[in-house]
Order: C-alpha cells, then sequence, then structure tokens
C-alpha cells in the first residue's frame, strides 16, 4: 500500500529554488486546514525509475505540536504528496 | 587499437522497475518484489497470461519467461504476479541510457533493457575499462534504484556473453584469451543464438558445451545448420565482427498481431479484428511514410495451429481501405472456420516512393481514402487514438485500433492515497 498522500502546496519558486510554505489539508471534521510550513531542513533530488522528484524534511505545527514531515513534489506531473521514506 | 565493448542488461528488469516505482516513488510498504517470489504476467482474463518477468527468487521454482501464469502458479501457488506498466518501463529504459550517455560515445540499443556501448578508446577519459564499469554500475544503482550487469570484451557476442554470467549487480569480463576457460564449460544453449531448436540438433549430435561447438568441425556443422552452422561456430569461438552503430536500421516491415480475448469463430467478428490491425499497421506506415508491397496474415486455432497466406499487390499502399480489403480477400481463401485466438496482419517489402497504378475508374477513391486516413491520423495525434473510430466498433467488444501495446498496459499505477489519509497528520 502506498504511503503516499497528495497534498495542496503552496510554493515558492525562486531563482531556481524551490520552497514549499504552506500545505492545506482535510481535517476529521471535513473542513479544509492550511497549515505554514515551520522549517525546512533539507531537501534532495532524485531520479528513481526516471521520475524526478525533490523531497523537503520540514516540520509543521499542529495543534501547538511541531510535526516533522516529508514533502515529495514530483516536476513532471507537478503533484505534491506527504510522504515517508 | 583494441576494441572495447560494454555490454549493458537490467537485471529482470520489468520486474526490477516495478520494485523500483513501488519502493521509492510509491513508497510501498509491503515486501520488496525482488526479494520474494514474484513475476510481471499479463492479464490471464484476456488470455495474455504469460510471465514477462520474474524475480531472482522465483527462478528458484524453475518458474520461466514465456511460460503461462497457470504452469507458474503450479510451480508456485505463492507467487505474486504483478500487471505490466509499459510506459514506466520506457521511462526507465530512457533513464538508464541518459546515465550511458555521459560516458559513451556510441550506443547500440539492443532492446529495451539491453544495449551495447563502444568504449574503445576512452581509457584516458574514464580511466580501465573494469573501474569504468562499476562506476557506471554503482551510478545506476545509486540513481535510477535498479541493478545492472555489465560485460566486457573486445567484440558485441562476446560482451553479451560476459553479461549472462553470475547475476545480479555484477561486471564480468571475457575478452578472447579467457574463452576457454570462462565461457567454453557453459551449456552449449547459453550461447547467443542457440535457441530450444538447435539446442535439441547440437544435442543429438552429441554436442552439449560451447567449447564442443568451438571445436567441432565447420563443414559438419555447415552440413546440418547451412549458414546457421557457421554463426554459430564462429560465435562460440569468440569471432563477430559487426561494428556498433546508433544508427537505427530501416524497419523493413510493418506488423501487428492480438490474441483475441474469445476464440473468434464467424467472419464478422474475425473481419473487424482484421480492420482493427489494419487501421493500426496502416496508420504506422503512414507515419512513416512508406508503402507495403507484400501483405500477409497469419492466425493461430484453438489448438495452436498455425495458418500464414500473404501476396503482392500489384501497386504499393498505406491506405487503410484498400490495404484491409486485400487482407480480407487473404484471409477468407485459407480459414477453414476453426475458431481462432490469435490473428496477425503484415506489410512488408516498404518502399518510401509510391508509383501508383490506378484503375480507369477508381482513381479518385483512392486518393480521396489517402486524404482521409491522413486527415483521421492528424486527428488521433492531436487528441488522442479514440478521438475517432469506424461506426462498426461502437459498443463492441473489439478495440478499433488492434496490436502493439494495449492502452490499459499502456497506463502508469495510478496514485492511491486520499483524504482519508489526510487525517493521519491531525492525530
Amino acid at each position: 500500500m502506498s504511503q503516499n498522500i497528495p497534498v495542496e502546496v503552496l510554493a515558492a519558486f525562486k531563482g531556481g529554488e524551490i520552497k514549499p510554505r504552506w500545505i492545506r489539508l482535510e481535517t476529521e471534521e471535513h473542513t479544509l486546514k492550511t497549515i505554514q510550513i515551520d522549517m525546512i531542513y533539507t531537501h534532495k533530488i532524485t531520479n528513481f525509475a526516471g521520475f524526478k522528484t525533490f523531497t523537503f524534511f520540514c516540520t509543521i505545527v499542529v495543534n501547538e505540536c511541531k510535526r516533522q514531515i516529508q514533502l515529495m513534489y514530483m516536476t513532471e506531473s507537478c503533484k505534491w504528496f506527504i510522504t515517508q521514506e | 587499437m583494441e576494441k572495447i565493448i560494454f555490454h549493458i542488461d537490467v537485471n529482470s528488469a520489468f520486474l526490477s522497475w516495478e520494485a523500483v516505482y513501488r519502493k521509492k516513488i510509491l513508497k510501498d510498504t509491503g515486501a520488496d518484489l525482488r526479494d520474494i517470489v514474484s513475476a510481471v504476467g499479463g492479464d490471464k482474463e484476456k488470455r495474455h497470461g504469460i510471465i514477462l518477468a520474474k524475480s531472482i527468487p522465483a527462478k528458484k521454482y524453475n518458474i520461466l519467461t514465456g511460460e503461462s501464469i497457470m504452469e507458474a502458479l503450479q510451480k508456485c501457488p505463492d507467487l505474486v504476479i504483478v500487471p505490466p506498466h509499459y510506459k514506466l518501463y520506457e521511462r526507465c529504459s530512457d533513464a538508464f541510457r541518459e546515465i550511458l550517455a555521459e560516458y559513451a560515445p556510441v550506443i547500440e540499443v539492443y532492446s529495451i533493457d539491453e544495449v551495447w556501448c563502444d568504449m574503445t578508446g576512452t581509457l584516458g577519459v574514464h580511466g580501465f575499462p573494469v573501474a569504468l564499469a562499476n562506476q557506471i554500475k554503482d551510478k545506476i544503482f545509486n540513481e535510477l534504484g535498479f541493478s545492472v550487469n555489465i560485460g566486457i570484451s573486445s567484440n558485441k557476442v562476446l560482451a553479451k556473453m560476459a553479461s549472462d554470467f553470475k547475476k545480479p549487480n555484477m561486471v564480468h569480463t571475457l575478452f578472447p584469451n579467457e574463452i576457454s576457460t570462462k565461457m567454453w564449460p557453459l551449456p552449449v544453449r547459453d550461447l547467443f543464438y542457440v535457441g530450444r531448436a538447435t539446442e535439441k540438433k547440437l544435442k543429438n549430435m552429441g554436442i552439449t558445451t560451447i567449447g564442443e561447438l568451438a571445436n567441432t568441425d565447420l563443414s559438419i556443422l555447415k552440413s546440418h545448420f547451412k549458414m546457421h552452422g557457421e554463426v554459430i561456430w564462429n560465435y562460440a569461438n569468440g569471432n563477430h565482427c559487426t561494428e556498433i552503430t546508433n544508427i537505427v536500421p530501416a524497419n523493413k516491415g510493418y506488423g501487428n498481431s492480438t490474441t483475441v480475448a474469445f476464440d473468434v469463430d464467424n467472419l464478422r467478428d474475425a473481419k473487424l479484428v482484421l480492420l482493427a490491425l489494419c487501421e493500426q499497421v496502416c496508420a504506422r506506415l503512414r507515419k512513416d511514410n512508406v508503402y507495403a508491397e507484400i501483405i500477409s496474415i497469419e492466425f493461430s486455432d484453438y489448438l495452436f495451429g498455425h495458418t500464414s497466406h500473404q501476396k503482392r499487390i500489384l501497386t504499393v499502399t498505406n491506405t487503410t481501405n484498400e490495404f484491409y480489403r486485400h487482407v480480407v480477400d487473404l484471409f477468407v481463401e485459407c480459414w477453414d472456420r476453426t475458431p481462432l485466438r490469435k490473428i496477425g496482419v503484415r506489410g512488408s517489402h516498404v518502399v518510401s516512393e509510391a508509383l501508383q497504378q490506378f484503375n480507369l475508374f477508381d482513381g479518385d477513391k483512392y486518393l480521396k481514402s489517402h486524404e482521409v486516413d491522413l486527415a483521421i491520423d492528424s486527428m488521433r495525434a492531436r487528441y488522442g487514438r479514440d478521438a475517432i473510430m469506424r461506426a462498426a466498433f461502437i459498443n463492441g467488444s473489439i478495440n478499433h485500433m488492434t496490436g502493439g501495446i494495449s492502452a490499459d498496459k499502456n497506463g502508469e499505477t495510478e496514485y492511491v492515497g486520499g483524504t482519508d489519509e489526510c487525517r493521519k497528520i491531525f492525530q
């Protein structure tokens, strides 16, 4: 079973760099919640199976609690996912 | 300067590519397909149920590429079978060739997962061949996630033989001075160009190893196998002098065939299948701007009996209607109403310039048909091949363009996940 969760992302594309700023997810009450990316620690670019992807290791604050997440951006399809290694 | 040829072969290609996609892109939580008894197989319901690739653990159960899924499941009931995704394989193949292009001045593509590279004269740039091969192998594994075997030698055949030695993720050399120790002890079936039938004939002659073949008198082999005898004798002795070229030779013929999901037992269904195949073959002919002079058909009945029939037409063609008319004539001439499971159509003796002798009264008809075909081709190129189809195929079970890779095999696996999983983040 896939661990990828499709997610809406607001990102800044500047000077050849991508920086995800906000993500938007659906809560258990079926309302959309927008969360700011607290910090991007690092990122890596991979080309597994010929799919060029950017993976960002970042933190968000949910319910006053910091959580570490990984965001994956697939360049060809322009899709964002929350993922896990 | 001695030639240095690399042969690069992806280990269990389709299966490795499926495994990498699932683990690295989909982040699948299940077991790695390469580590379990698994295979890539066709759709049993559509009678395309054969094993296309298998994992290394599956080899222990003697599961063979090309055998039916039923046979494979009898050997190992726990075999995990995944469907193929040809678009993914093309993508992986392109990515793998892109890495090779960084090192090799000339690349010859042998198949979707095998290439030859001419590395002659690159010693000063990239270093010793074995070190370079290891570097390429590791780069492919680290960047793309799948493993390859690399064979190094002074010609194409020996390089290919070397890459078939121990797998996976290995580099082997097979230079002419190593033939007697590394290649000659192998069974004759392992030799390039020796298939099941040749192996049987050679065994009847008492030849079981490549070494025995290499040391057999050439005239004896020629008397049994004609030219093929000389070819395999040369390969067994490591003789091969074809240059590596990146020029793709022009197609000699354009053919498509299909295994139908049901037995075709009436002329109407048979004609629809033939028309669908003609649509595909003629579209390919027109795309390359060539015309066929010889039209042939072939079919296999439900008992696997094979029939083929061909004819040379008066004027060359790539017009679907005309091509189809000839195909139906051929089919009606040789079909005895035995239910069919596989039907194929082929146009050969292709020429790039058409000198058409029109019938005195029908000249306009051919020109108009050709123009309609070109218009349909451009619509399909722009909006997809299902944008326009003949009315005969509407609501039918036969696809209007059959042959090649069907749309369902072409699709990439959808990314799974959704709002339910999204909620995990808030827990």
